[in-house]
């Protein structure tokens, strides 16, 4: 940078602005100065002092008027109350108020000087002032005097000192007029003197200014010619200096400040042209290298061509998609090589020579948007691409820029994308599983079929409606809150067992799973539902529960049963050995009898214990139904009152089945019960009849597997006032009863159901409230088979020989079992458990005709003895004396190492019969 | 271009050889005849002292021709009196001026001027600006009524008080200490009477005097009257008092310190109740017997409380000069600094400071 600041011997010699300034601006304060100086040693004191004598004579003259009038009002008032004090009364209180008036006012007018002269008075002032104060002296001592008289009432005092003030008023007086006229005279005086005194000044100043305007328009020429023109070009270039204008040169002429301003400025102009034109080029240098970084960097394609379409720029991306480096391609026409003409990318072609050739940018369909289009690779393979064209403004030429994304990856994403899609759409579509998607508001976007299906409405219905709408009014609320807390993240997803009805009424358990879907931001975009029908699961989970209460209530009873039945096993068999006894008499006889009868209706009231279980009936026989239920329609009819109708709706086939008649009988005369109390007003029951074949779907519905095939299906329907679902579903349940207390056992329908499941067979109850109920029997309609079980007949006793093994850990049921064996002619060989049967048994395996074991023994149960037993003799015959059943038992009817059964309680000849049917062979 | 240092050498040589002048010592206290002969008085005893270190000036006798001075001295105010002594020369330091409001009018001028002011005896309180150039001799009106009453109720027990004062701001500024003090101290004065400045004859000035006393007496009954008031009334107010209430106290204040009174008093029936509040105690020291020498001397009287006083602010003026050079601020400021170093300067009236704790200059002593 070149200095060009003046030098210092230029400063030194330079006549300097500041120093002109200087002393024209103390020329101007001298010049006021000297005027004020003038006027102030001229006539200042001179004012002053008459202005505050003037203002000390006027308050003179004021205050000798008070004084005056004070002394007057002050004689008066004494004189008044001197007359008072002549008649006698003196008011003490006004003399003192009068006293102390008297007496302030002379305090105030010391304080105030109003007693003494101005300090400028004339000496004739002043010796008027001092008479008047000795006679105000005189006078006021004169009357305190009085006052004084008054107040210690010497009137004669007060009259003379009043006389004396009287007379003393009048020269006051004049001494207070004198000093006025005085005063007023001095004032005139002053007053003249003043008014001469200001002419004079007011000429002096006059002299002073014309003066000094005669000299104003000289400095106003050389303040212009100095300061201001060179300011003003000072000032017009920084002006366009400040504007940008940085070609400016000031004359600099001169060697003042304003002149060394402008060559300051021309110095700095010239350096501000010089850091103007370094700070461009770098500029430019900069800019280049940014847009090549720009480049660089971009995601997509870029490349630079010239108005003729030549390549100028080709940036990595641009060598990525197409394979071509940018030296291969700087000079090269863009279009002929990327779109060949005559082939279908020559519409890319078109859309960059439209571009470059259309001024306007809106025209050109490339311009300033994308177009999608495809160019040819170096490799010759086709890539589908997004072109873009802007004009990139230039001084002297114009160049375009071209943007060019490759969509192979994103086109590859959309069919992906329009794949996955269809995939979803198809599964959604066709899966059995009903779908749903659900906005968060709980709207339904989209259903398929299955949904549809399970809900019961077609699934365009269904858009748009709340799902909520589709619940049961009991759970909505609960549905809808935790739908809620699902859409706002509070729940990862929901899964539920929901029972609902269709639109056609029917019920329908719905297994719902819904969880959030969320969009890329983590907001919730819907939620996705799947539902299953799961009606079926849920009415077998529902007969399964059934079946496992009555296997618990069965087991229960079974052994209520078995020990109940060998209590009656002694005292029958006692009873009947005491009926049979050759010496008892016929009155004993009867009494035994008694006996028997009534320890067989225990042996029944465990029978009924029993068929509460899956107990297998004990009197299984070919049967028809229709004679059973001829047999209870006769026994309904009797009791029943007659505003109960009884229909018959018989098969006209037999519906022949193997089953005990019996308790058949009492499942059939229990549902007709129930059906009367459920009319208490009257209806009508009826009795159906049909063979059916159940296939294997309709069987998987009920729990226990049970067999497809044919059945023979007994109904009892009513009238009555019917179920609801809740009752329905534990009418089964032992001692559960909706009958007032006392009416009912809740064993009625307990036993049925123990009873058909005893004969593998279905009950199907169909009830609505209000509309009656239909219990269905389903029994197996089978061929009867030859059985090994001993159907009981009435026979005299049958007498044998030999040795007999009885083993049983109860003593009253072994002790009176041998003497049964004993009284039809057995020697028997009594033990209390198993190993003591083995042990004598292996002792002697030939020597005994048959061994009764008892099933449950300790230390070795009686299928154990029964098995070594065997071993030891495998054609021995072993008879099982047990109050359990076989099905009870989870065995078969006669258990593996048995010959046969001897059901507990049993009786000597029913004893008897049973072992000279397997001792002589016969069935 | 050898005369030049010669002539330097000259000139250098006469003005160390020129003998110094005495510093002035303004006089606001004498004027005429008889002023001038009682300023020739002190200025002698400090030619005696001081050599002429200092020398006394002071307003020429009127009667010598100056028709700016009618010889009344009366009328001349404070103001105008500083002015014109003044113009005299540069006094260095004033003392005066006879009376309370002529001082205070004075020490305007002086204050505006930088000439500090010692005042032996005005007493009135002047204007707060021009305090620090003001060196009172005596305490205020104020401070003295303050210790009239306390006087009069720890020393005499009075309990009925009345207070006769005239109205200037003397026996006003008396006044109110005595109130203030009595306000403070739960004993409210009983009376306060204004009287006029009056000779005490037996014509009816003197007759109506006297009537003002008595109905005081028989208004007010006090058990002690406090009389600020000149010496001439006062005798006719002490002659009223002692007739109508035989056994009040009667107070005077420092107005009624002179000679003529005291003697007066003496001889009145019942002298051993009647006080007086003195500036000046005389003292048996060798400067006391000198300066009363010496006034018996000159003036063939015995001095008076106010002559000590007068000579003291002399003297004080005179040694302030010594001390601190012939500036006027040296000297105001070697007199504000007197006693704050505990060493106070003891004239013919006693202690004196004006820094440091108050000298208790003022007394009130039994006339017997």
């Amino acid at each position: 940078m070149i200095d060009q600041s003046p030098s210092a011997a230029q400063r030194l010699r330079a006549p300097s602005i500041r120093t002109l300034l200087v002393i024209l601006a103390i020329g101007a304060l001298a010049y006021v100065a000297a005027i004020g100086a003038h006027l102030a040693m001229r006539f200042r004191p001179a004012i002053a002092a008459i202005l505050r004598d003037s203002d000390a004579l006027a308050e003179r003259l004021v205050e000798n008027r008070r004084r005056a009038e004070h002394h007057d009002a002050v004689i008066r008032a004494l004189w008044t109350q001197w007359r008072a004090a002549q008649r006698g009364a003196v008011p003490l209180d006004t003399l003192e108020a009068l006293r102390l008036s008297l007496q302030q006012f002379a305090v105030a007018s010391h304080r105030s000087g109003a007693t003494t002269a101005p300090t400028t008075a004339p000496a004739e002032l002043v010796s008027a002032m001092e008479r008047a104060e000795a006679q105000e002296r005189e006078l006021r001592n004169a009357l305190l005097g009085a006052l004084a008289a008054l107040q210690v009432r010497d009137t004669l005092a007060a009259s003379r000192l009043l006389a004396r003030a009287d007379s003393l008023n009048l020269p006051l007086a004049r001494a207070l007029s004198e000093g006025t006229d005085i005063s007023l005279r001095e004032v005139q005086r002053q007053e003249r003197e003043l008014f001469s005194t200001t002419r004079e000044a007011t000429r002096i100043l006059l002299l002073w200014v014309v003066l000094g305007m005669a000299t104003v328009p000289v400095v106003g020429l050389l303040l212009r010619r100095w300061i201001y023109r060179p300011l003003a070009t000072l000032d017009d270039g920084l002006d366009r200096l400040s504007a940008g204008t940085l070609d400016v040169r000031l004359p600099g002429e001169g060697a003042d400040e304003i002149a060394r301003l402008q060559q300051h400025f021309n110095v700095v102009a010239q350096n501000l042209r010089e850091r103007a034109a370094a700070s461009e080029a770098r500029m430019a240098l900069e800019t280049a290298e940014r847009t090549r970084r720009i480049m660089d960097a971009a995601l997509d394609a870029v490349v630079v061509i010239d108005e003729g379409g030549l390549v100028r720029e080709w940036n990595p991306q641009a060598e990525a998609v197409f394979g071509w480096s940018r030296g291969e391609m700087l000079g090269v026409h863009l279009t002929s090589l990327l779109f060949p003409k005559d082939t279908a990318e020559a519409s890319g072609s078109r859309l960059v020579e439209d571009a470059v050739n259309m001024r306007e940018p809106a025209l050109g369909p490339a311009r300033r948007r994308r177009v999608r289009t495809s160019a040819r690779r170096r490799d010759g393979g086709l890539v589908s691409i997004e072109i873009g064209v802007m004009p990139l403004g230039g001084d002297a030429r114009i160049e375009y820029a071209i943007f060019i994304r490759d969509l192979s990856t994103q086109e590859a994403a959309e069919t992906a994308l329009v794949e996955s899609e269809t995939r979803y759409r198809a599964a959604f579509e066709q899966s059995t599983v009903g779908m749903a998607e659900v906005d968060p508001m709980g709207r339904m976007l989209r259903v398929n079929p299955a949904a549809a299906g399970i809900i019961g409405r077609p699934a365009e219905q269904l858009v748009g409606v709340p799902f909520s709408d589709l619940l049961s009014p009991d759970q909505s609320t609960e549905d809808a809150d935790a739908f809620t807390r699902l859409v706002r993240g509070e729940l990862p997803m929901i899964h539920t067992l929901r029972s609902n009805r269709r639109s056609d009424g029917s019920a329908v358990w719905i297994d719902l799973t819904a969880a959030p879907v969320r969009d890329a931001d983590g907001r919730v975009a819907y939620v996705f539902a799947t539902a299953q029908d799961v009606s079926e699961r849920v009415r077998l989970e529902g007969e399964l529960r059934q079946a496992q209460k009555m296997e618990a209530v069965g087991q229960l009873a079974g052994g209520v049963a078995h020990d109940f039945n060998n209590i009656l096993a002694g005292i029958m068999g006692f009873a009947d050995l005491l009926q049979h006894e050759a010496g008892a008499t016929e009155a004993v006889r009867g009494e035994a009898r008694a006996i028997v009868a009534t320890a067989q209706r225990g042996a029944d009231l465990a029978q009924k214990l029993l068929s509460l279980s899956r107990e297998a009936p004990t009197l299984l026989a070919d049967i028809d139904v229709h004679d059973v239920i001829s047999e209870v329609d006769a026994i309904i009819r009797r009791a029943f009152d007659r505003t109960v109708e009884i229909r018959m709706d018989l098969d006209e086939r037999p519906a022949e089945v193997r089953a005990d008649r019996t308790q058949v009988s009492n499942a059939l005369l229990n549902l007709a019960l129930n059906a009367r109390d459920a009319m208490p007003g009257g209806g009508r029951i009826t009795f159906r009849t049909r063979r059916v074949r159940l296939d294997a779907a309709f069987c998987a519905r009920f729990a226990g597997a049970p067999v497809p095939g044919a059945y023979v299906a007994i109904s009892v329907s009513d009238t009555g006032a019917g179920m609801s679902e809740e009752v329905r579903s534990r009418i089964f349940e032992p001692f559960f009863t909706t009958k007032e207390h006392g009416k009912g056992t809740g064993l009625g329908l307990a036993m049925v159901y123990g009873s058909v499941r005893a004969h593998d067979g279905i009950i199907e109850v169909e009830s609505r409230p209000g509309a009656g109920s239909t219990f269905t029997l389903y029994l197996p309609a089978r061929e009867v088979t030859a059985a090994r079980r001993i159907t009981p007949q009435r026979s005299p006793l049958i007498a044998g020989e030999g040795h007999v093994l009885l083993a049983d850990d109860e003593t009253t049921v072994r002790e009176v079992a041998a003497r049964m064996l004993r009284r039809l002619g057995y020697t028997v060989d009594a033990v209390a458990d198993g190993e003591q049967a083995l042990a004598r048994f292996r002792n002697a395996p030939d020597q005994y005709a048959f061994v009764v074991l008892d099933g449950d023994m300790p230390r070795m149960a009686g299928r154990e003895a029964a098995r070594a037993i065997r071993e030891l003799r495998p054609h021995a015959i072993i008879f099982l004396a047990t109050g359990y059943r076989a099905q009870q038992l989870g065995e078969p009817e006669i258990p593996e190492g048995f010959t046969a059964v001897l059901p507990k309680p049993y009786t000597l000849a029913e004893l008897s019969r049973v072992i000279a049917a397997h001792l002589s062979g016969v069935s | 271009m050898r005369v030049a240092p010669a002539l330097l050498c000259l000139t250098l040589s006469l003005l160390a050889c020129r003998p110094s002048r005495p510093a002035l010592i303004g006089d606001g206290f004498y004027l005429g005849e008889a002023g001038a002969y009682a300023r020739r008085f002190h200025d002698s005893l400090l030619a005696l002292e001081f050599g002429d270190a200092v020398r006394i000036v002071g307003l020429p006798d009127p009667s010598t021709g100056d028709d700016t001075l009618p010889g009344a001295p009366g009328w001349m105010t404070g103001r105008l009196w500083a002015r014109r002594l003044l113009g005299l020369g540069n006094l260095t330091v004033v003392v005066g001026h006879p009376g309370s409001g002529a001082t205070n009018d004075a020490a305007l001028v002086y204050a505006a001027r930088g000439v500090p002011l010692i005042v032996p005896n005005a007493t009135a309180e002047g204007a707060p600006d021009v305090e620090t150039w003001l060196f009172r001799l005596l305490p205020d009106d104020r401070t003295q009524g303050q210790l009239l009453a306390d006087h009069a109720l720890d020393s005499l027990a009075a309990r009925r008080i009345a207070v006769v004062f005239v109205g200037d701001r003397y026996g006003s500024g008396v006044l109110h200490g005595v109130e203030s003090r009595l306000v403070a101290r739960a004993t409210p004065i009983v009376d306060r009477v204004e009287m006029p400045s009056s000779p005490c004859d037996d014509g009816p000035t003197g007759l109506a005097t006297r009537l003002v006393a008595r109905a005081m007496v028989e208004r007010a009954h006090p058990d002690a009257v406090i009389l600020v008031i000149p010496p001439d009334p006062a005798r006719c107010v002490i002659e009223e008092v002692q007739q109508w209430a035989p056994r009040a106290w009667i107070i005077g204040s420092d107005a009624l310190d002179t000679p003529d009174l005291r003697a007066w008093s003496r001889r009145r029936p019942r002298a051993d109740r009647i006080l007086i509040a003195s500036g000046w105690r005389e003292r048996d020291d060798s400067a006391s017997r000198a300066f009363r020498d010496a006034f018996r001397t000159h003036f063939g009287t015995e001095p008076e409380g106010r002559d000590a006083l007068i000579h003291d602010g002399f003297r004080l003026a005179a040694i302030a000069i010594v001390q601190a050079g012939p500036s006027p601020h040296a000297v105001r400021d070697w007199l504000r600094r007197l006693g704050g170093d505990g060493t106070r300067w003891t004239g013919v009236s006693g202690p004196i400071s004006f820094s440091g704790p108050p000298t208790p200059r003022l007394a009130v002593r039994r006339i017997q």
